[in-house]
């Protein structure tokens, strides 16, 4: 079936218009904690000061100079806790946001939870996929508002571009491949000299990301993000995984790898046609930036290249596929201008992905999505709508896709996804 | 000794630092730390950047205060700050010709929010963005025990931390922007300093894109301003106001009004440089 712009805009209608609740007047400001205020914490602690209808009553951390940077973002009325037991029981607040090292998750998480607290939960949700089906039934039972920070499902550019493959624009989806490249380090700096008695422990604590016991790596760290848009656009978790990392550049005495391919398979059941395979292939690097971040979603009309601030359609050539330059019917291209515009025109003749056709760029990119995602944990609390953007089986889901790549390297064979099953 | 230089795209222009130090892993850490601030600021200052928080405060504060997080809060209040100092030569509102009249911006420290006070207004922080986000490298190399190096944001904002082993300090060679390929008109030491280069146009470009903000139209002339103060925030608004003001009023200024450390050259091709 051919598509028209009237479905597409039908369907795409929802994500185009979402914006943010804002408080009646009347209403008591939402109480809300932080626990974890180093780089990402502070983000989101700056994210919540701007919100209306948010009061930051308390920031945690037990690593004084990133408790001390916490509180001067989250200003003089916040309370400043070292143990997160502590903020609970005292403050009481409505809502906790935590983001701290991996290994901390579960623990931390199901205290805030079972303190009756709503909770909002950086990702990857848990350090193991046992902790993670555990804190789903915990959260299940709860009765809470519970979100992980994947923001890309906050993220306008995302949520077009789930409309645009429910639209059918890219015809049906057949692989994925997804990478997130950079090229330093990873690795933290430390506030004393090597010579000092606390380096090794300050180190790390600090480098949590590089040690087994704390982190789950890359695939935990930055694969969780993108692995979600695919759990996401697929409406499906993995069947299993294939994965291979190593070290074999940053050989500093890190634990986790610097570098990760893995081949994920996804079996698709339409209900009106056989099941069909969707592989997706996904890399990590530490030390090639040339890809960046970014997914390519590539379906039989057309692909989505997708990053947090720039979203592409390029549409194979010749594919059955609606005008959106306007030749034919101009007045109708016009009223798609909201929806996608030009993007800039490649020089074809010398283009060696000529066939991939000029792109479309997705028009739509106001808004910060850590701050959006924040911003629709908080009309969910206020809403007592438990159906997050990002929830416990989302979470879970992300958790146990991320984690099977990392035994899959470890065990050197395929791994199944865990039987649960539910879908995303 | 060993030296690490690192760089990236924000604010429009590439950004570099350069870090000299005795641990080359740790010094590799810090600039990374340094950079990927850097980075960040760009996407919080950028006016043109739609998901930074300076485009959400042009759209929202037209209609009611909208708040504002407390580092982006207290760089808008040194801002205002300045722009009283310099009796409105130095306007974040000036871009857009609107704010040749009474202030544009009104700033509530007590809930954190901005409001404008009329239409059209639009922040703009490009006469103070690079700098501050030199001085936030410089606290984070100075935090993890890094003081030898040199910032820079397009060259036309410059940050020395501490001096060039074995020299008196940094040495940065001044070209005037407009015959960028003649030989430098000055050669600064800096120590402990920033340095900021504000010109009326670029080669090439025939009308300025500074405004003076009092009268709301583009400044003339190929005037160029250079000033040196003890941070590279200071140094950037004051280079801009400088200019703004011209010479003789620029002059005037630094003789009524002096800062701390601060400091200021004037150049026009062909009349050569003169500190003022």
């Amino acid at each position: 079936m051919p598509i028209t712009r009237r479905t597409f805009l039908e369907t795409a209608g929802a994500a185009l218009t979402t914006r943010a609740m804002l408080p009646a007047r009347d209403e008591l400001p939402v109480q809300v904690a932080v626990i974890g205020t180093g780089a990402r914490g502070s983000d989101l602690i700056r994210a919540l000061t701007t919100i209306e209808g948010v009061e930051l009553v308390g920031v945690c951390d037990d690593y004084p100079p990133h408790l001390e940077q916490g509180a001067k973002y989250a200003g003089p009325k916040a309370k400043t806790f070292a143990d997160y037991r502590k903020l609970l029981d005292e403050l009481k607040p409505q809502a906790v946001v935590v983001a701290v090292p991996l290994h901390l998750h579960y623990r931390i998480a199901a205290d805030c939870i079972a303190a009756g607290r709503h909770l909002f939960l950086e990702k990857t949700m848990c350090y193991s996929i046992a902790e993670a089906q555990k804190l789903a039934r915990q959260v299940a039972v709860s009765n809470r508002v519970f979100q992980i920070g994947l923001q890309r499902r906050a993220n306008p550019i995302y949520k077009q571009a789930r409309a645009m493959i429910a639209a059918g624009m890219i015809g049906q989806v057949t692989s994925i491949k997804a990478q997130w490249h950079r090229n330093n380090s990873w690795r933290r700096p430390v506030p004393v000299l090597k010579t000092d008695a606390n380096w090794t422990a300050l180190e790390r604590r600090l480098n949590w990301r590089l040690y087994k016991a704390h982190s789950g790596g890359l695939m935990a760290e930055l694969g969780s993000h993108q692995m979600d848009v695919v759990n996401w656009f697929l409406g499906a978790h993995p069947k299993r995984v294939f994965a291979s990392g190593g070290i074999d550049y940053y050989r500093d005495g890190r634990e986790v790898f610097d570098n990760i391919s893995c081949l994920y398979e996804y079996e698709i059941t339409p209900s009106d046609q056989k099941p069909y395979t969707v592989r997706v292939s996904y890399t990590s690097l530490c030390n090639n930036a040339y890809e960046g971040a970014a997914e390519l979603i590539m379906g039989t009309k057309g692909s989505l290249y997708l990053t947090s601030a720039k979203g592409l359609l390029f549409q194979e050539k010749g594919a059955d596929v609606v005008s959106w330059e306007g030749g034919k019917d101009k007045a109708a291209a016009d009223a798609n201008a909201a929806v996608v515009t030009a993007g800039k025109t490649l020089k074809l003749s010398n283009d060696p992905w000529a066939h991939r056709g000029a792109p479309f760029e997705i028009d739509i990119e106001e808004g910060n999505d850590t701050r959006d995602e924040l911003v629709s944990f908080i009309d969910h609390i206020r809403r007592s709508d438990p159906k997050t953007i990002a929830d416990a089986t989302v979470g879970l889901n992300d958790c146990a896709t991320i984690l099977i790549a990392n035994q899959s390297a470890e065990i050197d064979g395929w791994v199944a996804f865990p039987v649960w099953s539910s879908r995303s | 000794m060993a030296v690490v230089l690192k760089s990236c795209e924000a604010m429009g222009t590439r950004f570099e630092a350069l870090l000299i130090g005795d641990d080359a892993q740790h010094l590799d850490a810090v600039a990374v730390a340094v950079i990927e601030e850097i980075v960040r600021l760009g996407g919080v200052l950028s006016r043109f950047d739609p998901r930074s928080e300076i485009a959400r405060v042009n759209r929202e504060a037209v209609h009611a205060p909208a708040r504002v997080d407390r580092e982006v809060f207290g760089l808008l209040e040194k801002c205002e700050e300045a722009r009283r100092l310099t009796a409105g030569y130095f306007d974040v509102t000036a871009s857009l010709g609107a704010a040749a009249r009474a202030p544009a911006l009104r700033l509530d420290a007590e809930i954190c929010a901005a409001q404008f006070t009329g239409p059209d207004v639009v922040i703009d922080l490009g006469g103070v963005g690079k700098g501050y986000a030199l001085d936030r490298g410089r606290e984070i190399m100075l935090r993890f025990g890094v003081t030898c190096g040199l910032l820079h944001g397009g060259a036309s904002s410059v940050l020395a931390v501490g001096a060039l082993p074995g020299k008196g300090g940094w040495l940065v060679a001044v070209r005037h922007p407009l015959t960028p390929d003649a030989a430098p008109v000055a050669q600064l030491e800096l120590v402990d300093q920033g340095l900021s280069c504000s010109a009326v146009r670029r080669p090439g470009q025939r009308q300025s894109d500074v405004l003076n903000p009092l009268t709301g139209r583009p400044l003339d002339g190929d005037a160029a301003c250079v000033t040196l103060a003890a941070n590279a925030t200071n140094a950037e608004i004051f280079s801009t106001a400088l200019l703004a003001m011209g010479r003789e009023e620029a002059k005037r200024y630094l003789e009524r009004a002096p800062h701390h450390g601060l400091a200021a050259g004037w150049f026009e091709p062909g009349d050569g440089f003169t500190w003022i």
